[in-house]
């Protein structure tokens, strides 16, 4: 197994276990957000240091290994956003329940 | 006309229908329950505007969910206004005609000496029968049967039956957050999370064209279990 499999295979095990466990902070995320935008300016400035860090990796080409990543990435993305608009649907729920059992109709002639 | 006498305890029963889009049967079926005496909330789960008219007319407390949001949450509201309102029991019940309200007195009665805390009906169970059921229902109900033994460790005859009964304490203690169908398996679930005593009663149920057309589809049976299964890792 060569390194760029063994990244691949953690980065769809922690997009997983994030979906499980909810695991998420806004600090994290801001953080993840600057390392990804660093490493983005980077390899725009260093277009051949993609390569270098593919190879280390044991992948050929570094447009490989950025396709790779961007596949994970947004995998992680998608993952996230279904979370989020779970619980969302959670709050909806809530409200919806709410305003139904503080709207109720009663039969005629019962009042509370 | 009176219909046979009204069981003691009908006045602490609250019965929760869910209803989406009912038609005919739903006025019907809600005086069926009603005339025994029985308290009924309707939860209208945001059905279109001429179901939901119909359902106004009917003498029950009814519930309007403005948009759909399906048979769990659905229920879930009808649990909730019913404990507000004092219920002791709290029965399910189906819109569609599939169950019948003679046999709520037979399903509420294991609760009143508090020898259980929730009672299920059975159609499988040694009494119960399903009448005009298909073989692929049925086929697939079995399975089901077997999924929800694994996912929940009680040793249930049947399951996806609407139809049930449970103690007031039993009903606070259960909180069904799956919205859509997979709420049959949570409620099992949260049985054995809650340690509630169970216990299954036979009942009738029948497949009319009416509820067929309206009941669930086979082909939703896998949604059920990802959902059931999705669940599960959540916790």
């Amino acid at each position: 197994m060569s390194s760029i499999q063994i990244i691949l295979i953690l980065g769809l095990f922690g997009s997983f276990l994030t979906y499980l466990s909810f695991f998420r902070s806004i600090l994290f995320d801001r953080f993840a957000a600057l390392v990804v935008f660093l490493l983005l300016f980077l390899a725009v400035l260093f277009p051949d240091s993609t390569t270098t860090v593919a190879n280390m990796l044991g992948v050929g080409r570094g447009v490989d290994l950025v396709l790779y990543l961007f596949a994970i990435g947004t995998l992680f993305c998608i993952i996230l956003l279904y979370t989020q608009l779970s619980k969302t649907k959670q709050v909806q729920t809530e409200i919806i329940r709410s305003i139904a059992i503080n709207t109720v109709k009663k039969p005629a002639g019962e009042k509370r | 006309m009176e219909p046979e006498a009204k069981p003691q305890f009908a006045a602490g029963v609250w019965v929760v229908i869910p209803a989406y889009n009912e038609g005919a049967q739903l006025p019907s079926v809600v005086r069926s329950v009603l005339q025994h005496g029985y308290q009924v909330v309707v939860v209208d789960d945001g059905s279109a505007e001429e179901a939901s008219l119909k359902l106004s007319t009917a003498n029950a407390h009814v519930c309007r969910h403005l948009v759909n949001l399906g048979q769990g949450a659905a229920l879930q509201t009808g649990i909730r206004y019913a404990l507000s309102a004092g219920a002791d029991y709290i029965v399910t019940f189906d819109a569609d005609g599939q169950h019948c309200a003679d046999e709520i007195s037979r399903v509420v009665e294991p609760l009143l000496d508090d020898s259980c805390d929730i009672v299920l009906g059975s159609r499988f169970i040694e009494g119960g029968s399903a009448i005009g059921i298909s073989t692929s229902k049925n086929f697939v109900l079995r399975c089901a049967i077997i999924f929800s033994r694994l996912a929940s460790g009680l040793p249930l005859t049947d399951t996806h039956n609407g139809f049930r009964a449970m103690s007031r304490k039993a009903a606070s203690a259960i909180s069904i957050t799956q919205n859509g169908m997979a709420h049959a398996t949570q409620i099992l679930t949260e049985i054995s999370r809650n340690k509630l005593r169970m216990k299954e009663v036979p009942v009738t149920i029948t497949y009319t064209e009416y509820s067929i057309q309206k009941g669930q589809r086979l082909s939703n049976a896998f949604n059920i279990a990802w959902e059931s299964v999705m669940e599960m890792f959540k916790k």
